[in-house]
C-alpha cells in the first residue's frame, strides 16, 4: 500500500465522524476519487457502518419496568418494615467494649471513606454460639453529636435488615471477636454477603486475614475466590483496586479505595 | 439536562419512588438496547437491565450532576455488561460453529446456510450479520463500536462513559471498526457482492 493510501485509510474514520478539517477533507476526497483501492475500502467501511446504524432498536419487554419496580417496592418495604429495630439508624453513635480474654481470633473490618462510607452488620443470624458476644462498634456521624453506649454484643443488637446504602454518611468500625477462626470467618463472610446482597455465594469465599487501615478495607482472600468477591463488592462500591497479589494461588488483597 | 429531568432525578434522590419510576420509563429503552447490543440476546439483556436499574436506584445519590445523566447511566450499564462478558469469557458468543477440516484447517460456517448464498442476502440479513459480528469483537472494541456506531454517542461522551482519554477512544474506534470489517470479510460474504458492484 502506498504511503499516501495508508494515510488515507487512517483518515477514513475521521472523515466519517466529521473530524477532518476542510482542507484535509478536500485532500481526502480527491484521493478517494482517484484511487480505486481506497475507494473500495472507504465504500465498504461506509456500507458496514450504515448497516450497523440500522440495527433495530428493540422495545424492552413490558415486564422489565414492572419487575424493576416490584423489586424496588420490595426493597423499600423491607427497609421500612422494621425501622425501630434499626441498630445504626436509631443508635447513631455507640461503642461496645470488647471483654473476651480468651479470644483466639480477632477480625477487624473497617471501611471508611471521606464524605461517605459504611460497613454494615449481619442480618439476623441466630446461630451466634461461636461468638463470645464481644463486638466493638464505633460509629461517627462526621464528628457530630457523639455519644457512647455499651452494647452486649453486636449480633444480638443487630437489626434484621439494614439498608447499607442509607448508612453511607457514617463511618463504622466493626470488630467481631470469636473463639474460633472458622466461626469468625463465617461471620465476616456473612457481613460481606450483607454488602453484596443475596446473589453473593459465600461458599466461594475463603478468608485468610482481615485487617484494617484508615481508609481501606483490606481482605486477604485466596486468588481463586477473588473474582467472586470483587464482583460482589463492586455491587456496592464504586472503586475497587486489587493490590499485592502474592502467589498464584496465595492470598491477594482487595482494597476498596476512597471514591 | 432540562429542568424537568433534573427535578425528577433530584426527587428520586430524595427517595421518591414514583420519580424513579419515571426514570425507569425514560431510560429503559436505552439501557435495554445497550445491554442487548453488548450481550447479544434478549434474556441476558433483560436480566442485565433489571440489575442495572437496581444499581442506579441504590446509587442514585452518587450522581452529582457533573455529567449528563444519560452518560452516567451508560457508564453503569456498560460496566455491568463488560463485567458479565469478562465473567463469561469462556463461553463467548460464537454465532458460528468452527469445524476442523481434514487438512487441519479451521473453517467456519454460518448456522443459517442460506445467508452465504450470493445475492440471496436481503438487507435485514446483512444487518444481522453485522450485529452478530459486533458480538465477536473483543469487549473493549465492542463497547466503543456499540456506543459510537449503534448508539451514535460522541467521542467525548464515550470517553466519559468509559473513563478513557478521548485519544484512546478514537484509536479504539479505528481498531474496532477495522476488526469488525475483518470479521465480516473473514466469516461472511457480506462484502463480496458489494465489492463487485463498486
Amino acid at each position: 500500500m502506498a504511503i499516501k493510501c495508508k494515510k488515507i485509510c487512517d483518515q477514513m474514520n475521521m472523515y466519517i465522524d466529521g473530524n477532518l478539517t476542510k482542507n484535509e477533507q478536500d485532500l481526502f476526497l480527491e484521493h478517494i476519487a482517484a484511487c480505486e483501492d481506497c475507494r473500495d475500502e472507504f465504500n465498504s467501511l461506509k456500507f458496514m457502518l450504515s448497516l450497523a446504524k440500522e440495527i433495530d432498536v428493540k422495545t424492552p419487554p413490558a415486564t422489565l419496568k414492572t419487575s424493576v419496580m416490584a423489586k424496588i417496592t420490595e426493597m423499600e418495604h423491607e427497609k421500612s418494615k422494621k425501622p425501630q429495630k434499626s441498630f445504626f439508624i436509631n443508635r447513631p453513635v455507640f461503642t461496645a467494649l470488647s471483654t473476651a480474654a480468651a479470644c483466639l481470633v480477632v477480625i477487624v473490618i473497617a471501611y471508611v471513606f471521606i464524605g461517605g462510607g459504611f460497613l454494615g452488620n449481619q442480618p439476623g443470624n441466630d446461630d451466634m454460639a461461636g461468638l463470645q458476644a464481644d463486638a466493638a462498634v464505633k460509629h461517627q456521624d462526621r464528628g457530630e453529636d457523639k455519644t457512647d453506649e455499651t452494647l452486649p454484643g453486636i449480633m444480638e443488637a443487630a437489626p434484621e435488615d439494614v439498608n447499607l446504602l442509607e448508612l453511607s454518611d457514617y463511618i463504622y468500625d466493626i470488630r467481631i471477636t470469636a473463639n474460633d477462626q472458622k466461626t469468625a470467618q463465617g461471620e465476616v463472610s456473612a457481613l460481606i454477603k450483607t454488602i453484596a446482597g443475596d446473589e453473593y455465594d459465600e461458599s466461594t469465599l475463603t478468608f485468610f486475614d482481615v485487617t484494617q487501615t484508615d481508609t481501606e478495607l483490606i481482605i486477604n482472600i485466596g486468588k481463586e475466590n477473588s473474582d467472586a468477591l470483587i464482583d460482589a463488592l463492586r455491587e456496592v462500591f464504586d472503586d475497587i483496586t486489587v493490590i499485592g497479589q502474592e502467589t498464584e494461588n496465595g492470598p491477594i488483597r482487595i482494597t476498596i479505595s476512597n471514591p | 439536562m432540562n429542568f424537568e429531568d433534573e427535578v425528577v432525578i433530584r426527587n428520586a434522590q430524595d427517595g421518591d419512588v414514583e420519580a424513579f419510576e419515571e426514570i425507569v420509563e425514560k431510560y429503559q429503552s436505552m439501557i435495554y438496547n445497550l445491554s442487548y447490543r453488548m450481550l447479544g440476546n434478549p434474556d441476558d439483556a433483560q436480566e442485565a437491565s433489571q440489575e442495572v436499574f437496581i444499581r442506579i436506584y441504590k446509587s442514585i445519590n452518587k450522581f452529582k450532576f457533573d455529567s449528563k445523566f444519560s452518560t452516567w447511566v451508560y457508564r453503569i450499564t456498560n460496566n455491568y455488561c463488560l463485567d458479565l462478558i469478562r465473567k463469561n469469557k469462556n463461553d463467548t458468543v460464537y454465532i458460528e460453529k468452527e469445524i476442523q477440516t481434514e487438512d487441519g484447517n479451521i473453517q467456519r460456517e454460518l448456522p443459517d446456510e442460506g445467508i452465504s448464498v450470493e445475492n440471496s442476502v436481503i438487507r435485514s440479513e446483512k444487518i444481522e450479520l453485522v450485529r452478530k459480528a459486533i458480538l465477536k469483537l473483543p469487549s473493549e472494541y465492542r463497547a466503543v463500536v456499540v456506543l459510537r456506531d449503534l448508539e451514535g454517542e460522541s467521542y467525548s461522551d464515550i470517553a466519559n462513559v468509559l473513563s478513557l482519554p478521548e485519544g484512546t477512544v478514537k484509536s479504539r474506534i479505528n481498531r474496532g471498526r477495522r476488526e469488525l470489517k475483518n470479521i465480516l470479510e473473514r466469516d461472511t460474504e457480506l462484502f463480496s457482492e458489494y465489492s463487485v458492484k463498486i
